[in-house]
């Protein structure tokens, strides 16, 4: 074991250096600091309109109201919506790409309710515009029976904002009203960078092991230890660069939030306080990152330089940032049956999870399932990367392909 | 009786098809430079591979110091042919790890690595990234890291590689030093004419077996070819010696080649009887070179 922490020790402190590493271990909190004095200096609007300046805004839907009881389009429907006097004006605006799609509400509307719905070719009808047009007709439909504006407002948006107070809390001790920032702009960099961290981190044992081929160090080190034993003095060494970059990022992250919290009444402190995000998070970097880091080395030794290696990498790779291609999937729906498929493989179950858990809160069996799964399989992949890595860390001038590698193992 | 620091038994390897190493078996004693020689590819490598417990037999058996290889890996220093070091690394840290690999504390590692490193005459370099080395010194420097750990036993995969006249003569001398010191040394080399100098006992090894083995001498007496080289001030043109078949003259030195039954001592008391002046007078030995080629060429006569 001495020796493991000898290698873990030389890894962690010759990657720490680098400068690659500390730029973006530490200055990524400081970018983050700069943000949020940009924030305090020039005001929220200032960087709505910044970020809606990236996001374009979507046509609006257009509506043909052969009833003839829909007359104008209140203040609440904003630009979302526009009104036509006929299905071939709202057709014209269609072909010129002004509206997203034409809603035609049919002359016995009230009678049938039947609606139909012309649309670009190709394209689709969203959830989103059918409930606009919903909330629109039900809003004309309450007016018409005589309710008020205020009473039908209130009506159509529901409830907008809960307030969370513990039974014997203080008075002032009330929740913050969650926001945006909270509940979507802070989980999602959250989960991306704990994500990253591990990519990094497995990143910078491929490089490693690679070089140690390449300018052939690997031999006069295996005189002195065990393949095993490099492998994973390398493998927590890295671990250990990566947890050091997320203690970095959260520490910060937990003081960032503090300051927007306190000083610009901006709430995100909640997430980070949540005990699953704290407890489990790391326990799925861990995991992650050991499943994933074996496998990194071993595919670093079967390569004769760092291009080869990535492309011996490149199937663990593609499967690890299975849940990255997924992510807008994840991010709608937490708790989809997709993301707990990818939650529950091993080599992908850590990562989703990570994006997963700041953005709701994740069934228990999910947790128990990718924790216990990943944890069976981290024996299995330690066991076969440090025979591939055997293998393949001595075959100087040769790519090695996995089939060969298979070969050799089972005729070893 | 000799103690024998590594034993070599039966040992074959096989990659597939391919036997690397066949039934080799070879013995090295205590305080001896031992010379394992061979083509490239002869199974040179594999061999140490298996001493250093880098990869397992498939046959056969290596005993280190008495034990399994792997429990004795604190007491070996390994040089491989295949060798670098870390570019980025400063001298002494790298010396620092490599010992620390080897189980020595830190602080010690430190000690030795200064006193080796001063030793070759790169202690002022110490501070210094391996990168801005030159190519002789990183040499050197590769050596001592076999070093710093104090080993028993020296296992040298070609140490004279990319070395210049002086830095050949500077490693040659340190590994009589060595010697000296107690320590018993394996030499991988091609240049033959340096084993010759420092190796008192070699194997060779050809296509993965065993072809010769013993002492330098032995070995070199054995394949002598019946020959004197005898340095005289008297012309010996036209006299008959009983048992020599034939006298040469080639840059002052006469080849006397002898029958296949004369005994190359018998032919002195001829010389002295018939008052010839004798500055020099030796039994002719094949070089090594020669032997080992020879040897090799029989083996694989394309």
């Amino acid at each position: 074991m001495s020796k493991v922490w000898v290698i873990a020790k030389h890894s962690y402190w010759v990657n720490f250096r680098k400068p690659g590493f500390l730029l973006w271990t530490f200055g990524l909190p400081v970018l983050g600091g700069l943000a949020l004095a940009l924030f305090a200096l020039l005001g929220a609007t200032a960087v709505a309109s910044a970020v809606s300046s990236i996001v374009p805004e979507a046509n609006p839907i257009g509506l043909v109201d052969e009833t003839g009881q829909f007359s104008d389009v209140p203040e609440l429907f904003g630009e979302r919506l526009q009104l036509f006097e006929s299905e071939d004006a709202g057709r014209s605006a269609l072909e010129a790409d002004d509206i997203a799609n034409l809603y035609i509400v049919g002359a016995d509307y009230l009678t049938d309710g039947s609606i139909r719905v012309i649309r670009s070719d190709g394209a689709s009808t969203l959830d989103v515009s059918r409930e606009i047009v919903e909330a629109y007709l039900s809003d004309q439909l309450l007016r018409g029976a005589g309710i008020e504006s205020e009473v039908r407002t209130r009506a159509l948006r529901g409830i907008e904002s809960i307030s969370e107070i513990e039974l014997n809390a203080a008075p002032d001790d009330e929740g913050e009203e969650e926001d945006f920032l909270a509940t979507f702009f802070v989980p999602y960099l959250l989960g991306i960078f704990l994500v990253s961290s591990i990519f990094v981190a497995s990143g910078y044992l491929l490089t490693s092991v690679t070089e140690e081929k390449s300018n052939r160090v690997v031999e006069i080190l295996l005189s002195s230890v065990e393949a095993w034993q490099l492998l994973a003095g390398k493998v927590l060494g890295m671990g250990l660069l990566g947890l050091t970059q997320i203690v970095v990022w959260y520490g910060s992250a937990i003081i960032l939030a503090y300051v927007a919290t306190v000083a610009l009444s901006v709430s995100g402190l909640s997430l980070l306080n949540r005990p699953s995000i704290l407890i489990l998070t790391p326990i799925y970097f861990v995991l992650g990152y050991t499943l994933y880091a074996v496998l990194m080395g071993a595919s670093g030794a079967l390569g004769t330089n760092q291009q080869e290696a990535q492309k011996s990498a490149g199937l663990f790779s593609m499967i690890a940032a299975a849940p990255f291609f997924l992510l807008f999937v994840i991010i709608a729906n937490p708790n989809a049956i997709i993301a707990r498929a990818l939650s529950w493989f091993p080599l992908t179950g850590p990562m989703t999870m990570l994006l997963r858990l700041p953005f709701a809160e994740v069934p228990w069996i999910d947790v128990v399932v990718s924790i216990g799964l990943s944890t069976a399989a981290i024996p299995l992949a330690v066991w076969f990367g440090a025979k591939v890595f055997r293998t393949g860390i001595l075959a100087y001038g040769k790519h090695l392909k996995w089939g060969e590698v298979l070969k050799m193992l089972r005729s070893a | 009786m000799q103690q024998v620091m590594l034993k070599v038994a039966g040992l074959v390897k096989r990659y597939g098809d391919f036997l690397a190493v066949d039934h080799v078996s070879f013995e090295v004693y205590r305080g001896e430079i031992f010379g394992l020689l061979g083509p490239n590819g002869a199974g040179k490598t594999t061999t140490i591979r298996h001493v250093m417990d880098i990869i397992t037999p498939d046959e056969g058996e290596v005993m280190v110091m008495g034990s399994p290889p792997g429990k004795t890996r604190e007491r070996i220093g390994y040089l491989p042919e295949e060798r670098g070091l870390y570019r980025d690394l400063k001298v002494l840290e790298t010396l620092e790890y490599l010992g620390e690999l080897k189980g020595m504390k830190r602080s010690a590692a430190h000690d030795s690595a200064l006193r080796w490193l001063k030793m070759v005459d790169l202690d002022d370099r110490a501070d210094e990234k391996v990168s801005t080395l030159s190519r002789g010194m990183q040499q050197k420097l590769q050596f001592i890291a076999t070093l710093v750990h104090h080993p028993d036993l020296l296992i040298l995969d070609e140490p004279f590689q990319g070395l210049d006249p002086v830095n050949v003569e500077l490693i040659k001398t340190l590994i009589r030093d060595l010697q000296a010191m107690g320590k018993t040394i394996v030499l991988s080399a091609h240049q033959m004419n340096l084993v010759e100098a420092i190796c008192e006992r070699i194997f060779l090894i050809n296509k993965g077996k065993g072809v010769l083995y013993g002492p330098l001498d032995e070995i070199k007496r054995r394949h002598a070819h019946q020959q004197i080289r005898l340095r005289t001030s008297t012309p010996l043109n036209g006299i008959e010696l009983p048992g020599v078949l034939d006298i040469h003259q080639r840059d002052g030195i006469y080849l006397l080649t002898l029958a296949d039954d004369t005994d190359p001592q018998s032919v002195l008391p001829s010389l002295l009887e018939r008052s010839i002046s004798i500055d020099t007078f030796e039994v002719a030995t094949a070089p090594l070179q020669e032997i080992f080629v020879s040897i090799v060429q029989q083996e694989d006569p394309t």
